[in-house]
């Protein structure tokens, strides 16, 4: 018995010896504001720390610590950041996609701008739809961190191949369909080997209907009605919007769903046109492909209404923790002043969300006068629940473009999945 | 006597010594999961009686949440696509692997040793490096999976994009990765055959496939049942794989019940529902294991 | 035992198969490599091709340079290391008592132990990461090892084999005065050599390749593990595959060598781990 004991007990003392070991020595609080970000690229990365500690100069009372969590997709930050906030020690001010954060705010975890940085936003900011995707629930819980909303993207080089004028972009539907079916080539299988427009429907449903949302406005359509209290999505605009994707992809032959996509096809040269893709992919197709001779422009407009509306890409919210400190909105306004926006939303690759910005010698160039064209931003938020409604519909799209389901059956589905869903909450 | 006294304690001991030395050494096991397991899973359950994310409100919804999973098409395709998914890889799993290892053990084969230790190699890599890995093959245009089928003339596609293939393609990364630790499993269990046996019935002028049919496979059933189990526990909770590789599609072809129960806990927030289907999941594979425990014992 | 004297074609086939079995798992680590050693435009070459034109090791430079590499190594290596001797000390301890002693509760608690196989991990992330916050050891490695001190499967290996070590040894060390826990560190843990080499690998394998609870427990960079590190070349719009294939090839290696020493002894212990059921 007393043999046990004695080594009963340095087992347990090896034991805990390597517990101390590992146990983080804990520092010594002040007013540390702790910040995560989603890392971009690098030369962002290193812009980003270098303001942050020119704030730390500027203001030692109130230190800011910034990590960037890089690599991994959206799914594996947002599961981190959830997980943190759940726990109680989430960071104090982060960066956060503004549906999926939006469901954050509804439980609880967000705190609200204060009066003077919601007075600021409403005079600076030109779009009233992202302005929009920053509350929740009519309240105002961040500043814009980057901006995006969606253009398409043509090949001007497969352009001038086939006898279409690179300088004449496709401005309605038709002339979108008919470029697109010009484009496509095949080869002597008969198996597509350049597709002449490459849409999302694959991948998580929120991409997707992230998307197609653009054609839905330019359609004159919603996801929700006026008051967020039904779904909309079901209309004839709707079922119009995805009926393009549907032509497209089985009349027309125009993109396949077993043809690589996006961005990397397009640098590939094995598609001649994005749908809708934001602004990010100018720098990428610049860096991987600078021999590609592209352009941009706006999202075409539907036949029937010749309506514009764009939207669709993603705002990042810097969002604050409704634990953190007030100190937290104080760095906040002092990003989104002219001197540390210009420099962080450029390097970002983001558009312009505040007026001043728009004169910026970073956005005179043709591409990104596309973006800027279109006016009629809508917001994503339209309800908390954004993200799930989005993913529902996006699930959805997929299913008619694999052919499982016609439009109208898909979107009639669709909207009574999210009726119930805003029946719920 | 009394309770208090010293000598009480000490017959106590005394007649209950190895009941107590047994909850001693088994003290650090009961608190770990009892803290670190079961509490965790206690609290789930409870939660999967309510509604709502783990902050903020909470409403209690009763059976409410399990009722709406039976009318959940999202649910129903998940519990569909992780029993297919299960039941293929088991199969492929142990077909193949009790397969190769009767192979090798055969009297005139060499190197054995080297055979063996290849087939590990898959097992000791990381998962998520596999994943990765086979994500990378898989690619339509530059991936080698294509490349080297174009030379037995089977065309191209795109694997993990068509709902037709996602799923085998996955399944086929999973087996690729695990079979080498059923072979091993196997080859021991075979080991433990008493070559007595095979050389009785050889001499009586069986053949190997009858000696094999009738004499090993069934003696290594305790392996197979031992196999079998731990594949099938396996596949139903696969996760990584089809996270990194198809995220649950195309169509929800490859959607599994892991990866449901990720995505209403972390992506919806809907964490009493998640907590609902891990609980269904968990009860099914406890009737599957129990059912499969009876079959096997005849 | 007959003997052949012409070509023994059931042999020929039996190698062939085997031979096959081979390039089929080697295959895919050639392309691995291949992949790691090229720049963008080759690694999207069609049609795809082994041997790069222009090997590089840009890769392999460019994930040291994006995160930092080498400490993902060291803390996959204490993490997975400590995790393998706590585990394996406990979960034979358990095995003993389960094995070689009559209590009552102990089919339950036997029971309850293996429940915990078949349950999925997501159940248990939010609640326990709570009791790790708790504990105020939120981002620390001590966090990413704490759920794998001791392993259901561990233990219920450890018991099969201790059940077949014959109770007159341990009988005979009792009349000889040793305690309990003398009998079990003198005759048990010596006798286990073979599954306990066994279960060093799987937990050292497992824990090595663990993904989704240091994703959420840690947050420095500094402290995080190899599978983490697979990732920062997966961004939100696309894989780039080259850097990602050679941070795989860099999180398989180590354990691969480990596995080629020690092969011998893995092969042998379970040949020997008495999987009779």
């Amino acid at each position: 018995m007393r043999n046990k004991i004695r080594e009963g007990t340095i087992g347990l003392l090896i034991v805990l010896i390597m517990w101390v070991i590992s146990v983080p020595m804990v520092s010594a609080e002040k007013v540390t504001l702790k910040v995560w970000e989603f890392g971009g690229q690098e030369s962002y990365n290193q812009l980003a720390g270098e303001i942050v500690e020119e704030w730390n100069v500027e203001n030692p009372q109130i230190r800011v610590d910034s990590e960037f969590l890089t690599g991994g997709t959206w799914e594996h930050y947002n599961a981190k950041v959830t997980t943190a906030l759940a726990a109680g020690v989430g960071p104090d001010i982060f960066w956060g996609e503004d549906t999926y954060s939006a469901q954050l705010a509804h439980e609880g975890f967000l705190s609200s701008a204060p009066d003077y940085l919601v007075d600021y936003l409403k005079e600076n900011m030109f779009s009233k739809g992202v302005f929009d995707s920053l509350a929740t629930e009519g309240v105002v819980r961040g500043i814009p961190g980057s901006v995006m909303w969606l253009g398409t993207f043509y090949n001007k080089d497969m352009y001038r191949e086939i006898g279409l004028d690179p300088e004449m972009p496709p401005r309605t539907w038709t002339e979108l369909k008919n470029y697109a079916e010009k484009l496509t080539l095949f080869d002597s299988n008969g198996d597509m080997i350049r597709s002449g427009i490459s849409m999302r429907f694959t991948g998580h449903g929120m991409g997707i209907a992230d998307k197609w949302s653009p054609f839905l406005f330019a359609a004159g359509g919603s996801f929700l009605n006026e008051d967020a209290t039904k779904a909309a999505v079901n209309s004839d605009a709707g079922i119009r919007a995805l009926q393009l994707y549907v032509d497209i992809i089985w009349k027309l032959r125009a993109d396949d769903p077993l043809v690589p996509h996006d961005a990397p096809a397009f640098a590939q040269k094995q598609t001649a046109m994005i749908s809708s893709r934001g602004p990010w992919v100018i720098g990428y197709v610049e860096t991987n492909a600078p021999e590609i001779d592209f352009g941009v422009c706006p999202i075409p407009r539907d036949d029937v209404t010749m309506g514009t509306g764009s939207g669709g890409g993603v705002v990042e919210v810097w969002r604050v923790n409704i634990e953190a400190p007030k100190e937290a909105w104080q760095f906040l306004y002092w990003l989104a002043q002219p001197e540390q926006a210009k420099r962080l939303l450029v390097s970002r690759g983001s558009l312009p969300p505040y007026k001043f910005l728009i004169d910026d010698p970073s956005y005179t160039s043709p591409q990104m006068q596309a973006f800027l064209a279109q006016e009629n931003i809508i917001g994503r938020v339209l309800h908390w629940k954004a993200y799930e409604i989005y993913s529902i519909v996006g699930g959805y799209i997929q299913q008619v473009c694999y052919r499982k389901m016609k439009a109208k059956e898909a979107l009639d589905a669709a909207a009574i999945e999210i009726d119930k869903l805003l029946k719920e909450s | 006597m009394s309770i208090f006294g010293y000598g009480y304690w000490r017959k106590f001991v005394r007649r209950n010594r190895e009941t107590l030395t047994a909850y001693v050494f088994l003290l650090p096991t009961i608190i770990f999961f009892g803290s670190i397991i079961y509490f965790p899973i206690a609290y789930s359950f409870f939660f999967s009686f309510f509604e709502g994310s783990v902050i903020g409100e909470r409403r209690f919804v009763g059976l409410d949440n399990y009722f709406y999973l039976f009318k959940d098409r999202l649910f129903r395709q998940s519990m569909l696509n992780t029993f297919y998914f299960t039941a293929f890889i088991v199969i492929l799993e142990v077909v193949i692997s009790l397969g190769v290892a009767l192979l090798l053990n055969r009297e005139r084969i060499k190197f054995g040793n080297f055979f063996k230790m290849v087939y590990f190699i898959p097992v000791v890599s990381s998962l998520i490096a596999v994943a990765l890995l086979w994500k990378w093959m898989y690619e339509p245009r530059f991936g080698f999976f294509n490349y080297v089928l174009s030379f037995i003339g089977i065309r191209p596609r795109a694997w993990l994009l068509s709902e037709n293939t996602a799923m085998s393609a996955v399944i086929l990364t999973i087996v690729w990765k695990n079979v080498g630790l059923y072979i091993i499993i196997f080859l021991a269990g075979l080991k433990g055959i008493s070559k007595m046996y095979k050389e009785a019935a050889s001499v009586d002028g069986a053949t190997e496939w009858q000696v094999a049919k009738y004499i090993t496979l069934p003696l290594l059933k305790p392996v197979t049942f031992l196999v079998i189990t731990f594949a099938m526990i396996r596949g139903w909770l696969v996760f990584p794989e089809v996270y990194v590789m198809t995220e649950g599609g195309p169509v929800n072809s490859t959607r599994v019940m892991v990866f449901e129960i990720w995505e209403k806990g972390f992506l919806f927030f809907k964490m009493g529902i998640a907590c609902a289907e891990s609980y269904v999941l968990f009860s099914v594979i406890l009737l599957i294991t129990f059912i499969q425990r009876k079959l096997l014992k005849e | 035992m007959k003997t052949y004297k012409k070509i023994d074609y059931t042999n020929l086939l039996t190698y062939f198969i085997l031979s096959l079995g081979v390039i089929i798992v080697i295959f895919p680590y050639v392309s691995m490599v291949s992949t790691a050693l090229k720049l963008p435009p080759e690694t999207m070459a069609y049609p795809p091709y082994i041997i790069p034109k222009n090997p590089t090791v840009d890769n392999f430079v460019m994930v040291f340079k994006k995160v930092p590499f080498a400490r993902f190594f060291i803390n996959s290596f204490i993490v997975s290391a400590t995790c393998l001797l706590v585990s394996l000390f406990f979960c034979s301890l358990a095995g003993f008592a389960f094995a070689k002693y009559r209590f009552p509760g102990r089919n339950i608690l036997f029971l309850a132990i293996l429940a915990k196989l078949m349950i999925p991990i997501h159940v248990q992330l939010i609640p326990l990461f709570k009791i790790v916050v708790a504990l105020k050891v939120a981002d620390t490695l001590f966090a990413v090892m704490l759920p794998s001190f001791i392993s259901a499967f561990g233990i219920f290996l450890m018991r099969q084999t201790i059940a077949q070590i014959p109770n007159e040894l341990l009988d005979a060390a009792r009349v000889d005065g040793l305690g309990e826990f003398a009998v079990f560190l003198r005759i048990i843990l010596p006798l286990s050599r073979t599954p306990l080499i066994t279960l060093a690998i799987i937990f050292f394998v497992w824990k090595w390749g663990e993904f989704l609870w240091p994703l959420i427990v840690l947050s420095s960079l500094d402290k995080m593990t190899l599978p983490l590190g697979l990732v920062i070349f997966q961004n939100r719009y696309y894989i780039e595959y080259g850097p990602t294939m050679a941070a795989a090839l860099m999180t398989i290696l180590p354990v691969l060598m480990l596995f080629f020493v020690l092969q011998r002894k893995v092969t042998e212990s379970l040949a020997l781990s008495g999987l009779k059921g």
